[in-house]
């Protein structure tokens, strides 16, 4: 009798989910393939062309290159988030002075509107003036006086490092999660440890990262999401120069649809970068199989 | 125990009431009056001065033919004609709204605007009272149609000249009332304006090509090119184009590639700040819209500047290349009062409206005085008696005369046009970064735009055959 | 149950010599991070209180100064005009158009005095354009202003009435380059300039448009879209969680997949989604979703329920409590932390959103706050950097508070719960 109940219940309590998820997300989602087997210019009907789209992709080679832009953005820009919002949050978990000023710190980011973090970047950024040269430039004279930073967002070597380092600034959500979950991992489980003698890092390795591991995959599954959608930064900062160089693909997806009025061809290419995402979070999930711990199973 | 389902009822209230509450706002339904809605997407000056327009439009109380007194509801902010385009696209269009010159003709290509013609035909207003350059612009053969159209009217019409710092000029020995008048003098300008200090850095410069930036698709105009010929044929790789280019790729010999990046990042990165290059004093000559005059007087109201066309490499027999942009108002079509949307273009572009709209001029009605307006020209060949001398701008007649020349270039017509332009600037990107050669940059244009371009023809008869 | 225990680390150390240094080194480590984060938001509270020539400057400065100079007897802040390239005089016109009008004249005019027989060449502007009077007016001589003197003009704020009123009286003067100092000097009025900005000017009353009515509408779509999602994900994860039911995993599945699905992908076909509900026009688009859930917030809820120890859940069942008190009595409670954040994360998505209320509202008075921000600045033009970066300080703040309160409550929330004890 429970087992039919609760089955009952869960769809009564997924139910908001179940109709929004129909309404707000699977139709357009649906409507979205569609298109990319159409040319559509959001003015008039879409009409079937078959898959002309995805032809016309393969044989883009600006496509290409905003792809393995995209990529590379996507393998800096991820395992750099991690690894910084990780330990900002386990270094935070180990003071108790000062935790919450340097919380709200870490968040404030988050907390300024987009446009004005454009803005603020780009002034650091600066090759001649920006603040971050003005702490690079006597450093790389000390190593040797021909050397000279980088001008950055000008340079098309280093741009895309830039919006990554950029990026890292952003990293204070993530460890606010990773913060409210490390506040849970109980005490005794450190407290044995050490009457076992472990060492901090022991105890970081085989009692922290363990019981976080949920939050820990959760972090990593949206830091790929996030990575691959990356948009209003380089749409602000770059418009994608030099030279293409921080072209990426939700950049070139949003062209294609808004301003050269072909919504199919960017369905198309949405419906490509849906697929590597999904890809990726599939080898996670499968990754994660055996190395996230939850508590309640 | 009862907490959630009290909880949860709460919440249900809540929700309906507040659902039943949120409605759209109802327009002020005067008896006798009928309201249009304008959407335009300038914020800034040229936005405050449709504004203004706009109001004088309102104080008028023109009728329409029921009688009804129309007044116009003008909304203005940033990403506008995104909102339009999905407006438009759902069937909820506003009456008008305001666009890039750029992409009316695709819009009307797309059936998304409603022809003019009928309207101009009725009230006989005058189309030839337009300098050519923005009448050949307003005008277009949609896809599928016979004959050219009327499919918008022009709200900021502008062309771009060379302005001159007197003050650079005088330091360095040079004229401050005589700007170079061929390239070869520019180019010898340029070599007397440039300073390095002792380490090598550049100061100043002479002339930059990328400063603005806004217009390296159009260097090849300079030089007699063109980016098109016909609707069908791109000619990006033009030998002119690609001389021009080379030209321009030119001031870049002589210095590393880091000495000039590292010289234009020195302005900071905004156009609209006290830092940009020309009020600065770090580049001496840049070509520039007529608005530059605006911000002029903003940032740096000192400056001694002048302004005259722009020189161009091939001989213009008197008629100096610019590129004459500009922006317009449509109807787009299956908005709720296409006839009194008519009204208000037809007061914007008229004499009255367009000089309220452009420059200092006074509400009849009120009698004050405005502004100053957007501190531009208009679209017309003819302006009232002394509109020009009491005009902000110092040296109006000049865009005036750009815009009336022979070399007046306006928007490429192109299906293509938007996407052309972006792969135009990527490419004017690589050469400048010494990446590929001028040559090879624009057939690389070439080789990619023209297929797309045949494509879109080719899938627009699909659809005409379709219908 | 958790002690506020200062003597204790979050690694459950006894705080000794040993890890004295430990966290002594940590709070080095922190401090050099956290300085890095704030140093950009420093510069845009700096930037937000200069006056516009300072703004910019490239090398950056980090203190806004106020230049001071002495105008009729008195210290006043000034905008420095120009500096004076040749010797100039300044009159007091005493006949022609300008009467009783200061002007500043050089004092040779082609190697000529400007000034024979106490008549002066003058220009006066009429209808906005400059004009030389057709004959010499008389004047009276005010003061001697030697070449390198610098043009003063007594400071305004922007964008205010009194500025705009005032722009022809404003007292000048030119000075020696002595007389001239600076002092470090915060531009408060920036912010009101910042909301004079935002304000329509046909506005009728302060709350019809303008910067308190989008703060209104801001907070009304806020607290509506919060509320909403708090319910509706608390109940979908929960059954994501504890509930087995038909479907499950693959519902599970498709709420991550959506989220990767690139926005514009789906823009044109949500705008139609939301036009056949009749809600264009309407705040509907940007609060009732919320209450149907948001796919984020289902997964981050979810993995912090799974993470909750189950034995709790089973022991109120068998106490024969409905899932909808075990909710309520044992998971909420619990769960607390994980709550505020998502009411917290919601309520900031909700506040920055400028997409959605610029694509379906239709009318001005209905805006809400990033609108209003957006249309401060423009392609080209629109607003100096110090009024933006007033107004951005202004659209932060209110969130700077909020989030200080929600990380109170958090805290109190990880106390309350006794996981940790």
């Amino acid at each position: 009798m429970a087992a039919t109940d609760t089955r009952a219940k869960g769809v009564v309590f997924a139910l908001p989910w179940i109709l929004g998820l129909g309404i707000f997300t699977l139709y357009p989602f649906c409507a979205s393939i569609y298109y990319s087997f159409t040319d559509f210019s959001v003015l008039q009907a879409p009409k079937w062309i078959g898959v002309t789209n995805f032809q016309e992709i393969a044989a883009d080679a600006v496509f290409w290159k905003v792809l393995r832009n995209t990529l590379l953005y996507a393998g800096l820009s991820i395992p750099a988030g991690l690894l910084v919002s990780l330990t900002l949050a386990l270094v935070l978990n180990g003071v108790r002075r000062g935790q919450i000023l340097y919380s709200v710190i870490f968040y404030l980011p988050h907390l300024i509107p987009g446009v004005a973090s454009a803005i603020l970047w780009m002034w650091i950024l600066n090759g001649e003036f920006g603040l971050l040269n003005s702490a690079l430039r006597p450093v790389l004279e000390l190593i040797s006086p021909s050397w000279a930073p980088p001008v950055w967002l000008n340079d098309t070597r280093f741009a895309l490092p830039a919006l990554v380092l950029m990026g890292l600034w952003g990293v204070g959500q993530s460890a606010f999660i990773y913060l409210a979950t490390l506040q849970d991992v109980p005490q005794e489980m450190y407290e044995a440890a050490e009457i076992d003698g472990a060492t901090t890092w022991q105890k970081v390795r085989f009692i922290t990262i363990p019981m976080i591991s949920p939050i820990i995959f959760f972090n990593v599954i949206m830091g790929i999401i996030g990575a691959f959608q990356v948009f209003t930064e380089p749409y602000l900062m770059t418009g994608g120069g030099p030279d293409r160089a921080t072209y990426f693909l939700p950049h070139y997806i949003w062209d294609h649809a808004f301003r050269y009025l072909r919504m199919g061809y960017a369905c198309a290419m949405s419906w490509i970068l849906f697929l590597i995402i999904l890809l990726l979070t599939m080898v996670a999930f499968r990754l994660s199989k055996d190395r996230v711990y939850y508590a309640g199973r | 125990m009862k907490a959630p389902h009290i909880f949860l009822g709460l919440l249900a209230a809540l929700l309906i009431t507040v659902w039943i509450l949120d409605t759209p706002p109802v327009p002020l339904a005067q008896e006798g009056t009928v309201t249009i809605t304008y959407w335009e997407k300038w914020t800034g000056f040229e936005g405050e001065a449709m504004k203004a327009t706009v109001d004088y439009f309102n104080d008028l109380k023109i009728k329409n033919k029921k009688g009804q007194i129309i007044r116009c509801e003008y909304l203005t902010t940033t990403n506008v004609d995104r909102k339009s385009l999905l407006a438009i696209a759902g069937g909820q269009p506003p009456d008008l709204a305001g666009f890039w010159s750029g992409n009316t003709h695709v819009f009307a290509d797309m059936g998304a605007l409603m022809p003019l013609d009928e309207f101009i035909e009725r009230d006989h207003f005058d189309m030839d009272k337009y300098i050519d350059v923005y009448r050949r612009s307003c005008t277009y053969r949609a896809a599928g149609d016979t004959q050219e159209r009327v499919w918008c009217l022009v709200t900021t019409p502008a062309s771009v000249a060379l302005h001159w710092n007197k003050e650079m000029f005088k330091e360095a020995g040079l004229d401050p009332e005589q700007p170079p008048r061929t390239i070869q003098e520019l180019m010898e300008y340029n070599r007397k304006l440039t300073k390095r200090d002792d380490k090598g850095k550049i100061i100043q410069m002479g002339f930059l090509p990328i400063e603005p930036g806004w217009w390296n698709w159009a260097w090849g105009y300079w030089f007699g090119g063109q980016l098109n010929d016909g609707f069908e044929k791109l000619t990006a790789d033009d030998p002119r184009n690609i001389a021009a280019w080379d030209w321009v790729v030119s001031f870049t010999e002589g210095y590393r590639p880091e000495v000039l990046q590292a010289f234009s990042s020195s302005f900071g990165s905004a156009f609209d700040s006290p830092q940009n290059a020309f009020m600065a004093g770090k580049v001496a000559m840049v070509v520039q819209g007529v608005w530059m005059a605006n911000f002029i007087r903003f940032h740096n109201p000192n400056l001694q500047w002048g302004c005259g066309p722009m020189p161009a490499a091939f001989d213009t027999q008197g008629q100096p290349v610019t590129v004459a942009e500009m922006d317009v108002i449509t109807i787009p079509r299956g908005c709720k009062h296409p006839d009194e949307a008519w009204e208000a273009i037809k007061f914007i572009n008229s004499l009255e409206g367009m000089e309220y709209l452009c420059g200092k001029a006074t509400n009849r009605l009120t009698g004050k005085e405005n502004t100053g307006g957007q501190g531009k020209l208009t679209p017309f060949k003819e302006n009232s008696p002394g509109w020009i001398e009491r005009h902000s701008h110092p040296y109006l007649r000049v865009f005036i005369d750009l815009a009336k020349s022979k070399n007046a270039h306006y928007t490429p017509q192109l299906a293509v046009w938007e996407e052309y332009r972006s792969e135009l600037d990527a490419a004017f990107q690589r050469a400048w970064l010494q990446k590929a050669t001028p040559a090879e940059a624009l057939q690389q244009v070439q080789e990619r735009m023209q297929p797309k371009l045949e494509q879109a023809l080719r899938i627009r008869r699909y659809r005409e055959m379709g219908n | 149950m958790a002690k506020e225990d200062d003597q204790v680390s979050g690694y459950g150390e006894k705080v000794g010599r040993h890890t004295t240094v430990t966290s002594g080194a940590l709070q080095l480590i922190l401090m050099a991070a956290a300085s890095l984060f704030l140093l950009p938001l420093v510069w845009m509270a700096v930037t937000s209180l200069k006056p516009l020539d300072q703004t910019m400057t490239l090398p950056p400065t980090w203190i806004p100064r106020a230049t001071l100079a002495t105008l009729e007897g008195q210290r006043t802040i000034v905008v420095k005009e120009k500096k004076l390239a040749e010797d100039s005089v300044i009159i007091e016109q005493l006949g022609g158009h300008d009467v009783g009008k200061k002007k500043l004249l050089p004092a040779m005019t082609n190697d000529k005095p400007a000034i024979v027989d106490g008549k002066a060449v003058v220009k006066f502007t009429q209808a906005g354009r400059e004009q030389v009077e057709p004959a010499p007016v008389p004047v009276k001589v005010l003061k001697h202003c030697p070449k390198g003197y610098w043009h003063v003009i007594e400071w305004a704020p922007e964008y205010s009435e009194e500025r705009e009123k005032s722009q022809k009286d404003l007292r000048w003067d030119c000075v020696p380059p002595e007389d001239i100092s600076a002092t470090p000097h915060a531009f408060w009025s920036n912010y009101g300039s910042a909301v004079n900005r935002m304000q329509a000017q046909d506005a009728e009353h302060w709350y019809s448009s303008g910067f308190w009515r989008y703060l209104l509408n801001t907070l009304f779509v806020c607290l509506m879209s919060v509320t909403g999602v708090v319910v509706s994900c608390t109940l979908v994860a929960y059954a994501f969680s504890f509930l087995d039911f038909p479907g499950r995993n693959v519902l599970f599945g498709v709420t991550l997949a959506v989220m990767m699905v690139p926005f514009p992908a789906t823009m044109v076909p949500l705008f139609d989604v939301f036009r056949s509900l009749g809600w264009t026009g309407t705040y509907k688009p940007l609060w009732a979703p919320a209450w149907f859930g948001g796919a984020f917030f289902i997964f981050l809820l979810r993995q912090f329920f799974l993470g909750l120890p189950k034995d709790l859940l089973d022991a109120a069942r068998i106490d024969g409590c409905t899932e909808l008190e075990i909710l309520w009595h044992v998971v909420v409670p619990l769960a607390r932390p994980a709550l505020a954040m998502v009411a917290l994360f919601q309520f900031m998505g909700a506040w920055k959103d400028f997409m959605g209320p610029m694509l379906y509202l239709t009318n001005k008075s209905q805006f809400t706050l990033s609108v209003g921000l957006q249309a401060l600045q423009s392609q080209h033009g629109g607003t100096p950097w110090h009024i933006l970066m007033a107004a951005s300080m202004m659209f932060s703040l209110p969130l700077i508070v909020l989030f200080l309160i929600a990380r109170k409550t958090f805290m109190r929330g990880i106390a309350m719960t006794g996981i940790k004890g």
